[in-house]
């Protein structure tokens, strides 16, 4: 599905990535774009292009100037804003223990013009609705994206939906004191997706809690993610990874609701 | 005529009027280019408050340094030029104590930086963005393109209240249901709108207070966490969405009734009790 896709002119074609149904069609320089996105079946699979049998009455058509090129680029992202992610139940890490989990994050479809380029970007599917949180404080936090339950700690036992990719997080406390994790900030924007024939997941990230007054220390592993054999990159970051970052990635529930 | 025009402008003082238009030329494009330099320098990084000051001070420096430089050429004496504008100072700034007074106000507001330019305020009644904060007045644009010139002065002393200063607000929506409702019902119902609205934060999480016994209704006050720029859709949003869905669970919003009776001023109200009715 991440390839070239040829379309002959005036014709109007259908595919099916994930849960999202896409139609295009090219008239001479103009890409008609339209999408739905389907109900969540986990047993959806995805369907290259095909020619559209019949066209539904409710879809919005979008129409992009582009060149005459009559190629389609499709290519997987991951959300525009940081992602926080809460367990179900707080853990609590011990000092000096690790704790390995994997979060489940949703993709979004981005589609170009011939060549994966950002001049070529037409259009960007968000393909799960994801609901605005604020990530610490009032006047300093930043704004994010929320997903209340994300965190599976267990590879095997994933249940992934087709557009979903997993990020191997390993949290460790090196702070004296317990950790309670409540919800993590992870930002998604700096990481790469990588692919095999089973699983779409992100690059791995490490984070080192060293107390809670102290910055935590987030590292992006750029090598290919090891949690599965032969993962390919299937997607580029949207912003230039920081090898080693600081920031608050820990946040500790404060109460802003004081009338 | 042209023998008139030959006795004062002898050589040295064409040569003097060519040296003040050369300073002031040369003066005006080597300020351009510092303004450019400046501003392509420094410009990423700030704000449009610090952008407006760093410009208007590198301007009014520039001026008055080719002015000093034109007073040169001409050989006017500084010294006594500077006694004399003491002198006019004085004069000047007794005939304009409020302009005065408004400038030392400007310094203090910018100095302060409650608001820059591009915020959204409320002075007193008025409300708008901040258009241009002067060396006199503040000026705004209302919501509906007005502009209202404040003078530094008055904003000074009065209550001035910033709504776009942090990046995200609480929308406070006062809501009231009838006596007969089941509060804990209407608390789940607000809870499970606010999760679903796409505008409305998670975190913070939203308030729902119930408020008071009103006249009419049990009111409650319903407190929204949204970012900044989402203000006229979230609003529009969730209380189309309240309606919508207390209208689908049977939650009655109560609203006063007014119900007019025509007849004379003198006259009692007609009225008449159900057993007359029966007896007649």
């Amino acid at each position: 599905m991440w390839q070239k896709h040829k379309f002959e002119e005036n014709k109007i074609y259908t595919a099916k990535i994930g849960f999202t149904r896409l139609w295009v069609e090219k008239q001479q320089k103009i890409w008609r774009i339209a999408f739905c996105n389907e109900e969540d079946t986990r047993s959806s699979s995805d369907k290259s292009f095909e020619i559209a049998p019949a066209i539904p009455d409710n879809i919005t058509w979008n129409q992009y100037i582009a060149d005459k090129h009559s190629t389609l680029q499709l290519s997987p992202s991951l959300p525009d804003r940081p992602i926080v992610v809460k367990p179900e139940i707080p853990f609590t890490i011990r000092t000096g223990t690790n704790l390995d989990i994997f979060v489940k994050i949703p993709l979004w479809v981005q589609l170009f013009s011939s060549s994966v380029k950002p001049k070529n970007l037409l259009y960007e599917i968000i393909t799960t609705e994801l609901s605005s949180t604020w990530f610490g404080d009032p006047t300093s936090g930043e704004l994010a994206y929320s997903l209340q339950s994300g965190i599976i700690q267990n590879l095997t036992e994933i249940d992934i939906a087709p557009n979903e990719a997993i990020c191997p997080i390993q949290i460790r406390n090196e702070s004296l004191s317990i950790l309670h994790f409540q919800r993590l900030s992870i930002d998604v924007t700096q990481l790469n997706i990588y692919a095999n024939q089973n699983l779409v997941c992100t690059n791995e990230v490490k984070v080192q809690f060293r107390g809670e007054e102290q910055n935590t220390e987030v590292q992006i592993i750029q090598s290919v993610p090891s949690v599965q054999e032969s993962l390919k990159l299937i997607g580029n970051a949207r912003n230039l990874p920081d090898k080693n970052l600081f920031r608050k990635s820990f946040y500790f529930i404060k109460s802003f609701t004081q009338y | 005529m042209f023998d008139f025009l030959l006795k004062y402008l002898e050589m040295p003082t064409i040569i003097k009027i060519r040296n003040v238009l050369i300073i002031i030329i040369a003066g005006y494009i080597i300020l351009q280019l510092v303004v450019l330099l400046v501003k392509r320098v420094l410009w990423r990084n700030l704000n449009p408050q610090t952008k407006f000051i760093i410009n208007r001070v590198i301007i009014y420096t520039g001026i008055v340094i080719i002015f000093m430089l034109v007073l040169r050429a001409l050989d006017v004496k500084i010294g006594a030029l500077l006694g004399a504008a003491g002198i006019l100072g004085i004069v000047l700034g007794i005939a304009s104590q409020t302009s005065i007074g408004n400038i030392i106000s400007g310094i203090f507001l910018i100095s302060e930086k409650t608001f820059e330019i591009g915020d959204l305020i409320r002075v007193g009644d008025k409300m708008g963005t901040v258009y241009t904060i002067d060396l006199l007045s503040v000026k705004l644009k209302t919501l509906d393109n007005l502009l209202i010139r404040i003078p530094n002065q008055t904003m000074i002393s009065s209550e001035v209240t910033n709504i776009t200063r942090f990046p995200v607000r609480r929308m406070d929506i006062d809501i009231g249901v009838a006596y007969k409702e089941d509060l804990k019902k209407v608390i789940d119902i607000l809870r499970q709108l606010a999760t679903k609205n796409p505008y409305c934060l998670d975190e913070p999480e939203p308030l729902i207070l119930i408020k008071e016994f009103g006249e009419s209704s049990i009111n409650f006050l319903y407190g929204l966490w949204f970012e900044k720029s989402n203000y006229v859709t979230l609003r529009n949003s969730i209380i189309q969405e309240i309606k919508t869905t207390f209208d689908a669970e049977g939650i009655e919003i109560p609203f006063p009734h007014i119900t007019l009776y025509t007849g004379e001023a003198t006259k009692p109200f007609p009225v008449r009790t159900s057993s007359d009715s029966k007896s007649k």
